[in-house]
């Protein structure tokens, strides 16, 4: 049985990682380095860091960076921030990433997602869509939510069904970094209308809510401010998904 | 110990070299077919395309390599993911290709074994050990590993399947025929399960 996968999701700037609230009033959180080596001691499902700095200043990524983090990993690491072109996406995998993270750059040229899925596989690559709610309609945003891209989030799905990929990070930047649940509603409408796993993103307060998300549709859960400002854990948040019935990685058992 | 990486020019071959290099082995990056030869275990790891990755090993010698070393020489080798998949007879990935031939397998989309979940199949899953093996050992059966993959493997042999694996399906998790393992998840990936196996390969 596939287990849901509860995901930290690390924001990194300049030296350290932040954490916002609607996706702006960045604050520091701590190092990088520290935070990544704990997750990895502590056995989370999957890691996603996405480094916010190259996206809004389009600065060259940083690859001894990644593979530093990818060094002391032993699980999935997901690399998303301004990733604009084929070499980008294969330097950054050759770096250790096991999957690389499009958001902005799909916005000027869709078929950059082809392009990259043609020569590494589908499965290497994950859509990052940001949403904000006008009008009761859902709109994508680029670069960190600064700029409205004016398109629908559904006429942009259908757009993406001629691409190759393999998961989609859905985040709503009206939830992001509110601790007031996700947006159930768009988790529910999205999965329902695509058939890749969805990865829920924006507005984790409890572990309660991230019941909800899977409940609604979600194949695995991302949160950052529950994680870094309080005192919920991913192993806690396994325990309490557990209790209520979903399938859930129990860390490894040795037998002797 | 000397384990041998194949170099497909595609993805992530940086961790599975740390996961033999946390187990204080000797690992190398092979890019050319003779220095397969130089080696006592080789893994054929695998990301990207199933056609563009059969072409590579036959364009740049590894195939006849690896006929010689596999085939004959029974050198112990692990395929990971599509470097599994690339054991098998044939895979209908794009279009209809041949593979290595070792397995007696065929290599399908997740869609045309009956499979109507979400796909990729993408995620943590759970082993069914069906037969006991080397591999297994301290490794509990259920245990979970790193999965990441649209196309699964048929075995035509079944006392070739060492485990299953259910994605409202169940397929081929892990096989062994003699000296050649596959696994479809990513022990490299897997954190402790993942490090015990490649470990349990390394002691064969």
């Amino acid at each position: 049985m596939l287990k849901a996968r509860i995901i930290p999701t690390l924001l990194r700037k300049e030296l350290g990682l932040v954490k916002g609230k609607n996706f702006k009033d960045l604050r520091r959180v701590t190092d990088v380095m520290p935070l990544i080596k704990i997750y990895n001691a502590r056995d989370v499902d999957e890691i996603i860091l996405l480094d916010i700095e190259n996206t809004i200043k389009s600065k060259p990524i940083n690859m001894n960076f990644i593979s530093g983090i990818a060094k002391e990993l032993n699980v999935p690491f997901c690399y998303g921030g301004g990733i604009t072109n084929f070499i980008d996406a294969k330097n950054i995998l050759y770096s250790g990433a096991d999957k690389i993270v499009l958001n902005s750059a799909l916005y000027d040229n869709l078929n950059i997602i082809n392009e990259i899925s043609n020569y590494t596989g589908a499965q290497s690559i994950v859509i990052s869509i940001d949403v904000k709610k006008i009008d009761k309609k859902y709109y994508c945003f680029s670069h960190c939510g600064s700029k409205n891209r004016n398109i629908n989030l559904f006429d942009f799905l259908q757009n993406l069904s001629s691409q190759k990929f393999g998961e989609i990070i859905l985040c709503s930047i009206d939830k992001e970094g509110t601790m007031d649940g996700y947006d159930l509603n768009l988790i529910k409408e999205v999965s329902s209308h695509i058939n890749v796993p969805i990865i829920a993103s924006g507005g984790a307060g409890s572990y309660e809510d991230m019941f909800k998300a899977l409940e609604f549709g979600a194949s695995a859960v991302a949160a950052g401010t529950i994680f870094h400002f309080t005192e919920l854990t991913p192993s806690g948040a396994k325990r309490y998904l557990h209790k209520k019935g979903i399938n859930i990685r129990d860390g490894f058992k040795f037998e002797y | 110990m000397k384990v041998a990486i194949i170099n497909f020019n595609s993805g992530n071959l940086y961790s599975i070299k740390k996961s033999i290099t946390d187990l204080k082995h000797e690992a190398f990056i092979c890019n050319d077919s003779d220095d397969l030869k130089n080696s006592d275990k080789i893994i054929l790891p695998g990301v990207g395309s199933f056609h563009q990755a059969i072409n590579y090993l036959s364009k740049f010698g590894f195939v006849e390599a690896l006929n010689e070393l596999i085939l004959k020489k029974e050198v112990p080798i692990l395929g990971i993911c599509l470097g599994m998949q690339l054991f098998c007879k044939s895979s209908s990935e794009n279009k209809f290709t041949k593979g290595l031939s070792f397995i007696d397998a065929e290599v399908l989309n997740f869609k045309d074994i009956g499979c109507k979940f979400k796909l990729p199949h993408i995620g943590w899953n759970n082993i069914n050990i069906k037969k006991e093996d080397y591999i297994f050992n301290k490794i509990p059966d259920h245990s979970d590993f790193y999965f990441i993959h649209n196309f699964a493997v048929k075995c035509n042999q079944q006392e070739q399947i060492l485990a299953t694996t259910n994605y409202n399906v169940d397929f081929v998790s892990i096989f062994k025929k003699k000296n050649i393992y596959g696994v479809q998840f990513h022990p490299e990936k897997s954190s402790k399960s993942g490090s015990i196996l490649i470990k349990n390969f390394l002691e064969i």
